[in-house]
């Protein structure tokens, strides 16, 4: 059955990996849904989440081809209910202040209060409101953020690691 | 005393006990050249085209079961290498491929003969490298030499910007360098426990029918002996796949032949009638498998690779070890037991010896089966010349047969038999190929004519793309679209223009003097005329199972 999957990899840094990465998913029409890269606690490694949706024969052969990527030194499965989820989003508005409206400002940041959202620039005209979350908290609470005129959305796309002691 | 980047290349190689390579000079490539000019101890042969060296280097490989290397220059030189590395891919085959690059600091800025190779071919190598630093160089080499062997073997490509080829540094600092290895992580780890081997066992104990499936792995391993032993142990029947032609001699006990879309009917029954498929060293392929939802319904599939992507891509079998073929069949050997399963491996063999011979391209390869022996090496071309061959030559000895399987690479026949003939000067090479994929790299006969090689260049003639006639007369109402050869070069005059004797054959009484023009020492090539609506069968329709062959006339 297709549903959110969650890949994660173990890579030497070195130029071209992402190319062979994302070359053996694009060679079977694979899509992804997210990537995300960047350093981890071991030299000259670079930690790797994918995610897509997937059915569990493609997420195998996935796994057992990226496992044999010269570069590629680790590969699992990250199971969402054993793994902690989560995505950054920041959401930019706009300020209305008007007679109709009333104080904006103040309703952005108790919304952002209530969200549990971060605002990280508040001016008269436009806000920018961080989320961190795992990916569908983010999806309902942007939105909520659309009771205001949104102008911008970024997510960064999800970055997983197991619970417990193993990796 | 200083050595700079080219000359290391040609040094490393050497001493990773390379002797020949393939190549095709240019501008990003000219100080290897410069540095291969008075070099001793690694022979190059030109080629006319680099997709030749490429394929040259795979036919080196397949039938030595060593590393073929090849090299061109950059931008086009190297772009005409994928079609090689690609076939080399599909088949598992170890070629090592060097490449020049535009300087480093000219990478990216679309320079003269720039092109992004390591970009070209990362779905269709097992690594590439782009050098980096003249340091990093002979480490890279030696890497990239051990990395094409290990394992499934497969190409790997160095891209070497020019620079680097002609930086220099000292030898101290070579040597150093040289002996620096970084340990390579064995990407194909055996995943099996002593356990697995003794249920391996019992399953074929307790099977009744079991079929024996002989892929192209257990050539890589060198597992030929070993399978030999456990098929005489148990008296077993067993089939093959195009690359697995040779693991056993065609005449072995119990050996039915190819399966698959054109397998040999009888093989085909056999794996359908079977109650135990053990699959060694193969991967599935469309073409062995046609539908898999019904390949070898009543029998359960045990399926033995190195490489794990491998289980369950295609087929899923119900039991499967990861490992190298000739280690994990050794270990089952070692166990003991005894099972006799030649009442089964007779019953199905004496169909095999009811089958009759049909007539034309096949009574040439029939001609060819009387005076061809362990000391010959067949290469054959893409098509039906090809599923011929396959059906009806008679081999003894592994790494004699070479074909472009997986890829199906019109153009592979003659320069895979001239990297044949160079890997086994003392083996007779005969390529097969017909008349459309001949003409696809027929510049590389001029090598027979440079180097004194003597390879046979057989063109089975029949004036068009047979195999895709043959679909379009059995899938497509015969609507013959575009497989007309009619008008053909003069295949004779060709051959003299590059100095090469040659011999045609119109008709069937004078097939017996391929014979004599194949004794001598001195290449040849010979145009064989056969008939166009000549099919092969039996086929399988593509997506159906073995109930819906078609025999054919």
């Amino acid at each position: 059955m297709s549903e959110h999957r969650y890949i994660l990899l173990l890579v030497k840094n070195n130029a071209g990996v992402l190319h062979k990465i994302t070359g053996l998913f694009v060679k079977r029409g694979i899509n992804i849904e997210t990537i995300n890269s960047g350093e981890c606690n071991l030299k000259n490694i670079i930690r790797i989440t994918v995610t897509g949706i997937w059915d569990e024969y493609t997420t195998d052969q996935l796994i057992a081809q990226l496992k044999k990527l010269f570069d590629v030194l680790f590969v699992k499965e990250l199971e969402s209910k054993n793994s902690i989820i989560k995505e950054l989003a920041f959401i930019k508005i706009e300020l209305n202040n008007s007679e109709e409206n009333g104080c904006e400002e103040s309703k952005i940041k108790e919304l952002a209060e209530k969200l549990n959202g971060k605002i990280l620039e508040i001016t008269d005209k436009n806000a920018i409101v961080q989320f961190v979350e795992n990916p569908i908290e983010i999806s309902n609470k942007i939105s909520s953020m659309r009771a205001f005129k949104v102008l911008e959305i970024l997510r960064t796309g999800s970055i997983g690691m197991n619970k417990g002691m193993e990796i | 005393m200083k050595i700079n980047g080219a000359t290391i290349v040609l040094e490393t190689l050497k001493r990773l006990g390379v002797t020949d390579i393939f190549g095709y000079p240019g501008g990003a490539v000219i100080p290897i050249y410069d540095a291969l000019y008075d070099f001793e101890g690694v022979k190059h042969y030109l080629v006319r085209h680099e997709q030749g060296a490429a394929h040259a280097a795979d036919g080196y490989a397949r039938t030595k079961n060593k590393v073929g290397v090849c090299i061109a220059t950059s931008g086009p030189g190297a772009t005409n290498l994928v079609t090689g590395i690609m076939t080399s891919y599909m088949d598992s085959i170890p070629i090592l491929a060097i490449t020049g690059q535009v300087s480093s600091e000219s990478l990216g800025k679309d320079s003269f003969q720039e092109s992004d190779i390591c970009g070209i071919t990362a779905p269709i190598t097992k690594h590439n490298y782009l050098v980096k630093t003249i340091q990093e160089l002979p480490r890279i080499i030696r890497e990239a030499y051990s990395l094409a062997k290990s394992g499934r073997p497969g190409p790997v490509l160095v891209d070497i910007p020019k620079d680097i080829q002609l930086q220099k540094i000292s030898i101290e600092e070579f040597e150093k360098n040289w002996l620096y290895q970084k340990k390579l992580l064995d990407k194909f780890k055996r995943k099996y426990i002593e356990k697995d081997i003794e249920i391996f066992r019992d399953m074929i104990l307790e099977s009744e029918k079991p079929v024996f499936i002989l892929g192209g792995g257990i050539l890589s391993s060198g597992a030929t002996k070993t399978v030999k032993k456990l098929l005489k142990r148990v008296s077993a029947p067993s089939v093959s796949t195009l690359m697995g032609m040779g693991v056993v001699p065609s005449n072995f006990p119990g050996y039915m032949g190819m399966i698959g879309m054109h397998g040999i009917y009888t093989a085909n029954k056999a794996v359908e009638e079977s109650d135990l498929v053990i699959a060694i060293g193969m991967r599935f392929d469309d073409r062995i498998v046609g539908n898999k939802n019904s390949f070898a319904k009543n029998a359960k599939i045990i399926h033995l690779d190195i490489d794990e992507a491998e289980i369950g891509k295609n087929i899923i079998p119900d039991f499967s070890i990861i490992g190298d073929a000739r280690e994990i069949l050794n270990k089952l050997l070692s166990l003991d037991f005894e099972k006799d399963f030649s009442q089964w491996k007779n019953s199905i063999f004496k169909r095999k010896t009811e089958e009759a011979h049909q007539l034309n391209q096949v009574s040439v390869l029939n001609q060819i089966n009387t005076f061809i022996d362990d000391n010959t090496i067949i290469v054959t071309d893409v098509g039906q010349h090809q599923m011929f061959a396959a059906q009806h030559l008679k081999f003894g000895k592994p790494y004699n047969f070479c074909s472009s399987s997986g890829a199906g690479t019109m153009g592979y026949g003659i320069p895979a038999a001239i990297g044949a003939q160079i890997a086994n000067p003392d083996k007779k090479v005969i390529a097969i190929v017909g008349d459309g994929g001949f003409q696809m790299t027929q510049q590389e006969l001029i090598l027979l004519n440079q180097y004194s090689l003597p390879v046979k260049v057989i063109i089975l003639n029949n004036n068009a793309l047979g195999m895709v006639r043959q679909w379009q007369e059995l899938f497509h109402n015969k609507r013959f679209s575009q497989i007309d050869l009619s008008i053909n070069p003069d295949f004779m005059k060709l051959a003299d223009a590059y100095g090469i004797e040659s011999l045609k054959i119109s008709d069937r009484s004078s097939l017996s003097s391929i014979e004599e023009a194949i004794k001598n020492n001195k290449p040849m090539v010979i145009e064989v005329l056969v008939s166009k609506d000549f099919n092969v069968y039996p086929i399988i329709p593509p997506g159906k199972d073995f109930k819906d062959t078609l025999k054919g006339a």
